[in-house]
């Protein structure tokens, strides 16, 4: 509204209140005299402010007041006064109602623009389409979403913008809701930018109906998720290589191991065949070469069968079953009958649970943590402690033992394959033990750490998952 | 102490592609007590060749013991077994399946085509010359075998 313009009516209509005013100085007007006061302010309810109307209204009945007192006395006073009085109420009321109806515009033009301002900024995609789909209007960020402009969006269908794989879907579920089997849908799809790429987007889309009930228009409110969609198709192709690395790694491992055997079991024969034959008939160097190389062959023969080991461990084992830990407890300290004894070693346990997992796993889980605790010991007789305790979610057990200990910044390694505290002439070994136990642990949704102090022992703690799930 | 001496040296057929594991089994048989005459060959098809004493092989014996290696190329250790126990002249020549192969299919795939025996190769020289000692004393010194030869 244009502040010139309603001073202009406002002083039109001032004049024309004066004017009346002063007519009233020669007519005595009757009953029709609100008449003339009312046109006044029509003209100002059409197009002036609140207050201007109310100015409107106030001079009015200043002016009819006065022209009570100044108009010739042609009809009887208390006939006039009357009918200014009448005057009078209609004004007001009139005056009332324009106000009221004022203040009704106001707000829902206030209110109007806020629902635009929500509508035109919102952060989401919104847009509203007829039934057959052309787009009625679009805001701001919908139009960035799509690359378009508004002009360019309005009267197009979201077909004509929609990826065509989604598009039947899109019309499937619009179809549905104007048949009302559907209040609303949600649904992901893709858009076709302006630039020619494909936008991700979520669209939630209701529908409104007039007050007969039939399909007025679609309200779509459509935010662009292409950046998370990208985000899990690079995480799904991330997990899904790093799946099938993870596979080929171990295939790789037990291939290699596999076929290594064959011409390592050449190098071993006939090294240890020119060992027996030619032992002593060659110079003491030649013996001494021969010897390495034998040697050599043997390690290597050692390492492999361990890596074969332990990739085997690494390929899917058998599916779990209820596995009564101490038939596995029985299994693995009678295959370590013969270390046990010529080590005199004591071994006590706990009453131990029956668990989900695999029988022969966790027998050599079992015997590599009882076996290590037999190796690795002081100069007195081992003394082997195994406990249980149940958790809330799995089983907690230990191993405890009076060995030569572990110092703690090696506490992680030595769960690493191959990796090694000690000399072979210290301790023999390839270091496959703990990282099969590992290994096996972790399949039964477990883990396992060592607590220890050089010199007093060591503790091995692992849990086992009550949950059948095999890992 | 030679007890099956009856004036002709056993004849064996050796199956096996590896030069290695070959030679190896020579060696282990150079030390046996009876006498006995190792012929080699490197794959199947020579196999049957052999067998069938097809050319080159028409002066071949006829063997009285085959060690078969199942992996050969060309054709495959159990082709020729089946091959052997499918033939009315050959199938009662034992064939003694001597393979790396611990697998439990070729296990049953071996007695289930017929094989005399199946033995895997052990990793170790000892053990392998000591298996190839208890083929020789069982085999060729308790055994008795069907009567063949030169035919």
């Amino acid at each position: 509204m244009k502040e010139q313009n309603t001073y202009f009516i406002f002083t039109l209509s001032l004049l024309l209140i004066a004017a009346v005013t002063a007519m009233n100085l020669v007519v005595p007007l009757g009953f029709t005299i609100w008449l003339f006061y009312i046109v006044p302010l029509l003209l100002v309810a059409w197009k002036a402010t609140r207050n201007q109307i109310i100015l409107v209204a106030g001079v009015s009945v200043l002016g009819l007041i006065v022209g009570f007192f100044i108009a010739p006395k042609g009809i009887d006073p208390v006939i006039s006064a009357f009918n200014r009085l009448i005057g009078l109420v209609i004004l007001f009321i009139t005056t009332i109602l324009f106000i009221r109806n004022r203040n009704y515009l106001e707000k829902l033009k206030k209110s109007d623009r806020r629902f635009r301002a929500t509508f035109e900024q919102a952060a989401v995609g919104v847009a509203h389409h007829s039934p057959t789909g052309e787009w009625l209007d679009v805001n701001q960020k919908f139009c960035e979403i799509l690359g378009y402009s508004k002009q360019e969006l309005v009267g197009k269908t979201f077909q004509d913008f929609t990826y065509y794989e989604d598009a039947g879907k899109n019309l499937g579920l619009t179809q549905q809701v104007l048949e009302g089997t559907l209040s609303n849908y949600s649904l992901e799809k893709r858009y076709v930018h302006k630039d020619g790429r494909i936008i991700w987007v979520n669209k939630t889309v209701s529908l409104v109906r007039d007050s007969a009930g039939n399909p007025e228009y679609f309200i779509a409110v459509v935010e662009d998720i292409s950046a998370r969609k990208e985000m899990e198709e690079s995480l799904k192709n991330t997990i899904s290589a790093l799946n099938s690395s993870n596979k080929e790694l171990e295939r790789f491992a037990y291939i290699a191991s596999h076929d290594l055997q064959e011409p390592l079991r050449m190098i071993g024969s006939y090294t240890q065949l020119l060992a027996k034959r030619y032992k002593g008939r060659l110079d003491q160097d030649a013996d001494e070469f021969i010897n390495y190389a034998v040697e050599g062959a043997n390690r290597m023969k050692q390492l492999i069968n361990d890596l074969l080991t332990f990739s085997r461990f690494s390929l899917p084992g058998n599916a779990f079953e209820w596995v009564n830990l101490e038939a596995v407890y029985s299994a693995a300290v009678s295959n370590l009958h013969s270390q046990i004894m010529s080590s005199s070693a004591v071994i006590s346990h706990e009453q131990l649970p029956t668990v989900p997992g695999d029988f022969n796993q966790l027998v050599q889980l079992f015997q590599n943590l009882l076996s290590n605790a037999i190796k690795f010991r002081g100069a007195k007789a081992p003394e082997i402690n195994i406990c249980c305790e149940e958790k809330e979610n799995d089983w907690l057990f230990s191993v405890q033992d009076n060995g030569i200990g572990i110092e703690s910044k090696y506490a992680e390694r030595i769960f690493i394959v191959f990796q090694r505290l000690h000399t072979q002439a210290q301790f023999p070994g390839t270091g496959i033990g703990l990282a099969i136990s590992h290994k096996v642990v972790h399949r039964h949704g477990g883990r396992i750490w060592v607590e220890s102090e050089p010199g007093h022992g060591s503790t091995f703690y692992f849990t086992i998952s009550k949950n059948m799930r095999q890992r | 102490m030679v007890i099956k001496f009856s004036g002709r040296p056993i004849e064996l057929l050796l199956v096996e592609d590896n030069p290695g594991d070959a030679r190896l089994t020579m060696e282990a048989f150079k030390d046996a007590k009876v006498i006995n005459n190792l012929h080699i060959v490197e794959d199947g098809v020579e196999a049957m060749k052999f067998l069938c004493r097809q050319e080159p092989y028409t002066e071949a014996p006829r063997p009285d013991l085959i060690l078969l290696d199942l992996n050969l190329p060309r054709k495959d250790g159990r082709e020729v077994l089946a091959e052997i126990k499918a033939n009315d002249n050959l199938r009662s020549i034992p064939v003694i399946i001597l393979t790396t192969s611990e697998a439990e299919k070729d296990v049953l795939i071996s007695y289930e085509l017929n094989a005399n025996c199946f033995i895997s190769k052990p990793v170790e020289l000892d053990e392998f010359l000591n298996v190839i000692k208890t083929i020789e004393d069982f085999w060729l010194t308790i055994v008795k075998l069907p009567p063949g030869g030169r035919q």
